[in-house]
């Protein structure tokens, strides 16, 4: 067997009977006892569910009543996923032992897809703090350097889906948690249109800005990842009543045609990143451009200006769901989420309107750039990932990230990597369309990731 | 850009939203603030104008 399998690829294999469910997840339960006690990516190995559901997909396979592309693909679940009669702990003290009774909307239509759950996810202390050290588990490390910050918070996905622990897995972004963890381990994350795919039964943080969202190897990966999870949900309030699109279906059929808008401001002014990321920011300009697409510069309002809007929508909505827990159990959340979250409690309430006012100023400037630009070209992160125990404490408020505008407008975005910077850890680049252009983005993201070699190199732990 | 808000304001802040905070962890806490009162003051636009309604302001349906 492939010892790094994708999912289009095992599940051909699958398909063509050339290897079995069986296999397949007994070669990734190996990789997770080998590797894992290096990455720390597993909050909780669910063996016995996953021989279960990899018998269950076996008898499928053989009786020829195969469920789709997704049927005896071994995945995981971020741990704020509801995943019923397993823990749920949101990597945190305070719910150690919360059992949830039901699944989340997520978790359980992948398992109607025939997945393969493996198991529960590292992510920072209620998607937000971290890394932490002062929690019941230990953060994940980075596949290419364990030295190394994973970023957040779905650090187990990113670290899991980059050493072949699994094929992919779930992860949620409210300011870049999906996108984040995929650009600094060298994977494919979406952040899907708000509203697309359901966020019912998954631990919030932030109501208005939260997505889930499929994290793995390849584009094509998530774009089969994300068919399983999109679709109308009534218990979601923030759930679109919209007819999905097949994510598959035009994925190859390349960019040209299409216009490409490089927000030049943001990663050459309000953060400059570094060379690496710049190559690969105007290599995939050039990838396109070759392609057929028309390439431009587009201006955007300045990256302050959305972590701002963001921000303290985030902390705010965010403080609201903790305030019960922050006057009465504070010191059983980690030092960083306890500290981050505090801030919430300090913004007057006209502040918060003025946030929300501004993100429908700020939505409205995106739309009207956008409407002769197709997909929006930026950096996924501004530089390599550093070193985890090197972090300080309040750098996320000192430089804006690339990522939350995105959260404050709802449109999707990915990010893919786009090389090896002199550390030899990944570097990436991060695209954009408009609201429910999902399967679009898939396209120019496929168009990009097919034209460079980066998928042809994996961390080397082994 | 507003005056900054001194240490024993912020100390009001936290004890109106009634955290229970060591002086050290206000201090701590107070060193980052100087970043949130900067994106404060961006949000905060005398000039926009009265209509410009927040984001979640919705029309129920069949309206």
């Amino acid at each position: 067997m492939d010892q790094f399998p994708t999912i289009a690829s095992a599940g051909a294999a699958l398909a063509a009977k050339q290897v079995s469910p069986v296999e397949l997840t007994r070669h990734c339960l190996d990789r997770i006892a080998a590797l894992d006690s290096k990455l720390n990516a597993f909050l909780l190995v669910t063996e016995d569910r996953a021989m279960a559901d990899a018998k269950a997909a076996e008898a499928r396979f053989m009786a020829g009543t195969a469920r789709g592309p997704l049927d005896g693909i071994p995945i995981a679940h971020k741990d704020i996923y509801g995943t019923a009669g397993i823990r749920t702990t949101a990597h945190s003290k305070l719910l150690i032992d919360n059992v949830p009774a039901t699944d989340s909307e997520v978790a359980r239509l992948w398992a109607e897809a025939g997945t393969v759950m493996l198991g529960k996810l590292a992510t920072h202390e209620f998607a937000f703090g971290g890394p932490s050290f002062d929690l019941p588990w230990p953060p994940a490390r980075n596949p290419w350097n364990t030295e190394h910050f994973t970023s957040g918070s779905s650090s187990g996905t990113g670290a899991a889906v980059a050493a072949g622990l699994i094929l992919g897995g779930t992860g949620s972004d409210t300011g870049g948690s999906i996108r984040g963890p995929a650009a600094f381990c060298g994977i494919a994350g979406i952040k899907p249109t708000y509203g697309l795919c359901s966020r019912s039964g998954v631990l919030p943080l932030t109501y208005s800005m939260d997505h889930t969202g499929p994290m793995a190897w390849t584009v094509e990966d998530c774009a089969l990842l994300l068919q399983a999870m999109a679709g109308h949900d009534p218990s979601d309030p923030a759930s679109a009543d919209r007819p999905i699109p097949d994510f598959t279906t035009d994925l190859k059929k390349g960019v040209a045609g299409l216009r490409i808008g490089v927000v030049r401001g943001w990663h050459e002014t309000d953060n400059t990143v570094n060379p690496t990321v710049q190559k690969g920011i105007d290599d995939a300009a050039e990838i396109f451009r070759k392609q057929g697409a028309s390439v431009r510069e587009i201006v955007l309002p300045n990256l302050f200006e959305f972590q701002a809007c963001g921000f303290v929508i985030l902390v705010t909505e965010a403080y609201a769901l903790h305030e019960h827990w922050m006057r009465t159990r504070r010191e059983d959340y980690g030092e960083l989420l306890r500290d981050r979250m505090a801030f919430g409690a300090l913004v007057s309430g006209a502040d918060y309107v003025e946030a929300l006012r501004r993100r429908r100023e700020l939505n409205q400037a995106v739309r009207a750039a956008m409407t002769d630009v197709d997909i929006l070209l930026t950096a996924g992160a501004p530089t390599e990932a550093p070193e985890i125990l090197g972090i300080p404490k309040w750098a996320s408020l000192e430089k804006p990230g690339f990522t939350i505008p995105f959260n404050v407008t709802g449109q999707p975005a990915m990010t893919i990597c786009s090389g090896y910077g002199a550390g030899g850890l990944p570097v990436a680049i991060q695209l954009a369309a408009r609201p429910f252009e999902d399967a679009l983005l898939l396209r120019a993201c496929q168009a990009y990731e097919a034209a460079t070699p980066w998928r042809q190199t994996r961390p080397a732990l082994d | 850009m507003d005056d900054p808000t001194s240490r024993a304001d912020f100390e009001a802040l936290v004890r109106r939203a009634r955290l229970k905070l060591s002086d050290a962890q206000i201090d701590d806490l107070y060193s980052a603030w100087p970043h949130i009162e900067r994106m404060l003051d961006r949000l905060r636009n005398p000039a926009r104008g009265r209509e410009a309604e927040p984001a979640h302001i919705f029309r129920p349906e069949g309206t």
